[in-house]
């Protein structure tokens, strides 16, 4: 029998594409798939850092605990209640929330069964969220308790089918059913004005006793942080080696008028451009930069050491400033621009930390004699083939796209377009997918859907085994594809 | 360096065009942007029912493999392109 040879490895990344072109045709349905989601499947409306935990069965003492970044004007209790039409107004009206209240409840006319197997009606609650706190964060949060007081009052079973956070009260469907028995909070207020001062008295009584207990800590941290950090820094310095070295590495930081003398992690003298009028330096980066700025404040007596991450603008350094480390951790995006205010650029002196360490490192290098030094060769002689091919920064991507942009205008669109696809690619696949963002579908004005995302958590830890059977696949793919090359060097030999 | 070094000389090629052709209209590049959005997007879809970063990293991987030969190829053709440098080419 004659051995089909076929080479799986290049058809991959073609699979790839038409599964992406399903993707998208999922997409294309997405108005529907993300309600069909949301509300029969994950049983959550996304939020950042929506988070809800609750019994499945309502008692006396039932609590729902809601945790979210958002700005959603209801929370959304879907129940399944044996009680039917005699679940009225009081059964849910003592709602104990100090940030939320009770609004509205719908009895959607559909049948539900319990956990147990009795039948039941469905019931939407609607809860209004009043006041929602400031989470710090640009967002609004809420972290509440909602509580089922009096549902032991009434016989029969209430069971959570999901929770969720909505802007708008749904009575598309509702409106059709047989009943909507719509209650106001006027039943509620009474109890809930009770609780919101016992809780505001209670909550005023906690922060005060938080604040203080913070500010002990705060204070004894900062005390401990600030020994601990003189004396780090102190040993960077000390631990420089002699004096020589730290003559020579400020020598190498820059001269005495002020030119950028030395190079490490990506800047060179070519990037960073001084501007003599300003008394600033630039340095001129790209979109995905990562990037540390970390300056000594050295007093006679005093370092003061100052970390800036990803800071955007202008930075300014103060003008006491003696040593300026620049750390570039990733390919540079953006502009990052050192304004130097009143500083006398002679006292000034530009370098970085690894440069004590490279000074010992090539002292130790040194000692370790010609074997050392032979044995390290194929780790440098890799190192500089990688440094070849792989550039250090990705910015002359964005020059080369800029480039047939301008000349080859509509024949460079797709490939511009494929290329940031590709780069995206890898930072999209190799992240943890936890949400799936169904963007917003607008074609020449007319928008189809708003962009929406959904939590893909619990469906993920659902088809986990069979994530493990396509694993599986894709390990015989490449075993048979391995078995069909091995065939293909030695000869054949499988018949 | 290589490759930055060929896309600098391909953009060096491409600034000598005389003329610049027109971009395309912002409608139809918004249906680009959503095409390849889309597609990013989705691809949360697939990593539902297939482990993304574990299939990438063996499409990756066997693609290499199985092409071998031209692999190493262009890789001795761009070490060809610094002077001095001759390596032959497997045929």
């Amino acid at each position: 029998m004659k051995y089909n040879k076929v080479e799986i490895g290049p058809i991959i990344p073609f699979v790839f594409f038409i599964l992406g072109i399903i993707a998208v045709c999922f997409v294309g349905i997405s108005g529907v798939f993300a309600q069909i989601i949301d509300y029969r499947f994950m049983n959550t409306t996304v939020e950042n850092n929506f988070s809800v935990s609750a019994n499945s069965s309502l008692s006396a003492n039932t609590y729902i605990n809601v945790t979210a970044d958002s700005t959603r004007k209801y929370l959304v209790v879907d129940l399944c209640s044996t009680v039917g039409t005699g679940f009225s107004t009081e059964v849910i009206s003592n709602f104990d929330g100090s940030n939320t209240n009770f609004y509205k409840m719908y009895y959607l006319g559909e049948s539900c069964t319990t956990k147990a197997g009795y039948l039941g009606s469905n019931i939407r609650t609607y809860y209004l969220i009043k006041n929602w706190s400031d989470s710090g964060n640009g967002n609004q949060a809420i972290n509440n308790t909602t509580k089922f007081n009096n549902a032991l009052s009434y016989s029969g079973i209430f069971e959570i089918l999901s929770v969720s956070l909505s802007d708008n009260i749904d009575t598309g469907d509702l409106s059709l059913n047989n009943q909507n028995i719509i209650i106001n909070e006027i039943g509620s207020l009474n109890n809930t004005i009770t609780n919101t001062e016992q809780n505001i008295t209670n909550s005023i009584t906690d922060t005060e006793n938080n604040i203080n207990q913070n500010i002990d800590d705060m204070e004894s941290a900062i005390v401990d942080s600030n020994e601990e950090t003189q004396e780090v820094i102190k040993d960077q310095f000390n631990n420089c080696g002699s004096n020589l070295i730290k003559k020579e590495l400020f020598k190498q930081g820059l001269d005495n008028r002020g030119n950028f003398l030395y190079s490490d992690n990506g800047i060179t003298t070519k990037e960073l451009i001084k501007v003599e009028s300003e008394k600033k330096y630039k340095y001129s980066t790209s979109k995905y930069n990562f990037f540390t700025i970390t300056y000594y404040d050295i007093n006679e007596n005093y370092i003061t050491k100052i970390d800036l991450y990803n800071q955007n603008g202008e930075i300014t350094i103060p003008s006491n400033t003696k040593y300026i480390n620049i750390n570039i951790t990733k390919n540079p995006a953006g502009t990052i621009e050192l304004l130097l205010n009143d500083v006398d650029f002679k006292d000034l002196y530009f370098g970085s930390e690894e440069i004590c360490t490279n000074k010992l490192d090539e002292a130790e290098e040194t000692r370790k004699g010609i074997w050392a030094t032979i044995k390290d060769l194929p780790n440098v002689f890799m190192d500089m083939l990688l440094g070849l091919f792989i550039p250090d920064d990705l910015s002359f991507i964005e020059e080369f796209k800029e480039v047939i942009s301008n000349k080859l205008g509509f024949i460079a669109s797709i490939p511009i377009q494929i290329i940031d696809f590709t780069l995206n690619l890898a930072n999209v696949a190799f992240e943890e997918i936890t949400s799936i963002s169904f963007p917003s579908i607008s074609i020449f004005g007319f928008n189809f859907w708003n962009a929406e995302e959904i939590d893909i958590t619990i469906m993920l830890e659902k088809l986990k085994p069979f994530r493990y059977f396509t694993d599986l696949t894709c390990v015989i793919l490449c075993c048979r594809t391995l078995y069909d090359m091995y065939h293909n060097f030695t000869g054949g030999g499988a018949n | 360096m290589i490759i930055e070094t060929l896309f600098n000389l391909i953009s060096g090629i491409i600034n000598l065009i005389p003329f610049e052709l027109p971009q395309l209209p912002d409608q139809f590049q918004n249906v680009l942007d959503m095409l390849f959005d889309g597609i990013l997007s989705s691809l949360g879809i697939i990593n539902l029912f297939i482990d993304l970063r574990f299939w990438i990293s063996c499409a990756v991987a066997m693609t290499i493999i199985v092409n071998i030969k031209h692999v190493w190829n262009l890789f001795v053709w761009l070490l060809n392109l610094i002077p001095t440098v001759n390596i032959s080419y497997w045929k």
